[in-house]
């Protein structure tokens, strides 16, 4: 069933990236959007909508990261970090923790802001390293974060967290056990996301941070101010993980440190480097295939396995193992991603071309 | 008032004197050449004028505002753009977006314009585009507009990095060997562009090494050898002028 949504969103994607007709597009995105609607009435159960909304997270997560990192070029490894804050964020102010239980919707809107308030703190120090460099500084940061939460226990509860998070309620009526609340307010976030990536990337500001992902000296030269417009990035890719991170926290109804740790970055680059980095379409499609993996498609084979062999065995240790095969296979035969924009397909095969002259 | 001028400037880089009091003023409306054996710093200078490098001496000003110590990014606003000797280019991107970017100055929109596609920022892009294609076509490349830069030829790289640089509408332009690697017709080409450059406002200054070209575009020459300024002139006085011969051809046996 799970992969029935899942089918249908990745086919929509793919057919969006096949036609040139504005019109065919939009249609596809409104059929698209009406299915997702509409057929939880009809079609599926809680575990299915569960996997879904926490996939409709991740898609925003990676949508996040994809400004930073596909759009401008600066390969953040420690963007579980934003998340982290956007999570922590609900967990401290809507939960018995300090007595405060502020609206959901609002913290929505305060978590978007403080995560992208620490984005540009955490981007300033950064504004300088290129490369490598940054990967490594950003890494620090992405490690440091879910630590100072671990280690803040007076405020986050230390290493148990946060637990009995407030149920979020929309105009009086309680969430309560439901997950379709989180799913439909995670479609409403991933098309608030779509919509303002694709702003950004015909934007002045996009075509600045297509300038220094390709030449920054030639960029400054042009009059771009490098720092406030990397800034920008680092603060707006922030802020769509802050509002996944108060999602995430209240769907689970429980934060702590370990659950956004270096692999949860780890993952959404992932999703980036599969689908196609800077190729907003090829994002979600990245992210969807590796969240149903992660959460539909590996438990199952594990109980698969189980009932073969009669075993108990966790192959959730083997989520990495599978990670990797997947990235090395996409590095090696489609380095672009699945569904890369056109600039980077060119980039990439005219570094083959390049090489293969050598 | 001259648009550009430098007094006593000098850069060091350790021990070595990569020029040392250069001074020369450039005209608004000139064309003016920069010419000078490998080495003489012609490059450097350019790199003075827009902060790559800082200069340790001496005074820069344009337009009567002195650059010293203000970024590349403010140079630029004070309508200084200029091209590279090896091509800098936006490789991965259409020819049209790279001259969209250099239209980045004279456009307004802000961060929040530009996250919520406002009619601002709708209409400054249509605009933007509008006046990219232009530019192509004063360059004399339409026709290339969604190719991307890496894949055309050379020569016309070449154009599009002049369009790139004019789309900021500068006052001065700084050329850095725009004939390099130009076959004769273009290189005949290229004269009457950067003639119609000049024409349409904007102020010339070039390095070359061809001196048929600089000698037949160029209304003020200054050469440089080993970092100093040897002649400055008009074409006619720069041909006669016994150290420039001594320094292209070598000291009289």
């Amino acid at each position: 069933m799970i992969y029935t949504y899942a089918l249908v969103a990745i086919a929509a994607c793919v057919a969006i990236e096949r036609f040139h007709n504005r019109r065919a597009k939009t249609t596809i995105v409104l059929v698209l959007a009406v299915f997702l609607a509409v057929a939880p009435r009809f079609y599926g159960n809680d575990a299915v909508f569960s996997v879904l909304a926490d996939a409709a997270v991740y898609v925003m997560l990676a949508l996040g990261l994809n400004i930073v990192v596909g759009f401008a070029g600066l390969l953040d490894l420690g963007y579980a970090a934003f998340f982290a804050i956007g999570a922590y964020t609900y967990g401290m102010l809507a939960s018995p923790q300090f007595g405060l239980h502020l609206p959901f919707w609002v913290l929505l809107f305060l978590a978007a802001a403080l995560a992208a308030l620490f984005g540009a703190l955490l981007g300033a120090p950064t504004l300088r390293l290129h490369g490598d460099y940054l990967a490594i500084v950003t890494l620090g940061f992405g490690e440091i974060v879910p630590q100072i939460f671990q280690n803040l226990t007076k405020y986050t509860g230390g290493p148990n967290g946060i637990a009995a998070l407030d149920v979020p309620t929309f105009f009086g009526h309680s969430f309560g056990a439901s997950v379709m609340p989180y799913y439909y307010i995670a479609l409403f976030g991933i098309a608030a996301a779509l919509w303002l990536s694709r702003n950004l990337r015909e934007s002045r500001l996009g075509r600045a941070w297509m300038a220094i992902r390709e030449d920054e000296l030639a960029a400054k030269h042009a009059g771009i101010d490098i720092l406030r417009s990397k800034l920008a990035a680092f603060a707006i890719g922030a802020s769509f993980s802050g509002i996944g991170g108060v999602l995430f926290a209240a769907k689970l109804a429980l934060v702590s440190p370990d659950l956004f740790g270096f692999q949860v970055s780890v993952l959404i680059v992932s999703m980036l480097v599969l689908g196609g980095m800077g190729n907003i379409v090829g994002v979600v499609v990245g992210s969807l295939l590796l969240t149903i993996v992660n959460s539909a498609l590996l438990p199952q084979i594990n109980s698969l396995v189980d009932a073969t062999f009669h075993t108990t065995v966790d192959l959730s240790n083997l989520h990495f193992l599978i990670y990797g095969a997947i990235l090395v296979g996409i590095m090696l035969f489609r380095p672009e991603g699945l569904l890369p924009n056109r600039e980077r397909r060119a980039e990439l095969h005219h570094a083959g071309e390049a090489a293969a002259d050598a | 008032m001259s648009l550009l001028a430098l007094s006593g400037v000098g850069k060091r880089f350790g021990a070595l004197s990569a020029l040392s009091n250069v001074s020369f003023e450039v005209e608004e409306g000139a064309i003016f050449g920069i010419i000078g054996p490998n080495g003489a710093g012609k490059s450097t200078l350019f790199n003075l004028l827009t902060a790559i490098y800082r200069f340790d001496e001496g005074s820069i000003s344009v337009g009567g505002v002195s650059i010293a110590g203000l970024s590349t990014q403010r140079i630029a606003r004070l309508g200084v753009a200029r091209t590279f000797q090896n091509l800098r280019l936006f490789g991965n991107a259409s020819a049209l977006a790279n001259v969209m970017v250099g239209e980045h100055l004279i456009l307004g929109s802000t961060i929040f314009d530009s996250l919520l596609n406002t009619g601002k920022e709708r209409r400054e892009r249509a605009e933007a585009e509008r006046r990219a294609r232009e530019l192509l076509r004063f360059v004399g490349i339409s026709g290339v507009e969604e190719q991307f830069a890496r894949n055309l030829p050379y020569g016309t790289q070449r154009r599009l990095e002049i369009a790139r640089a004019l789309a900021a509408r500068p006052r001065l332009l700084l050329l850095d060997e725009p004939a390099a690697g130009l076959n004769p017709s273009e290189k005949h080409e290229l004269i009457s562009l950067i003639r119609a450059i000049r024409d349409a406002g904007t102020t010339v200054l070039l390095i070359e090494h061809d001196m048929g070209l600089v000698m037949n575009l160029c209304e003020r020459i200054v050469v440089l050898d080993y970092g100093e300024m040897i002649a400055e002139g008009a074409p006619q006085e720069i041909r006669e002028h016994p150290r420039v011969i001594e320094a292209y051809l070598g000291a009289p046996a």
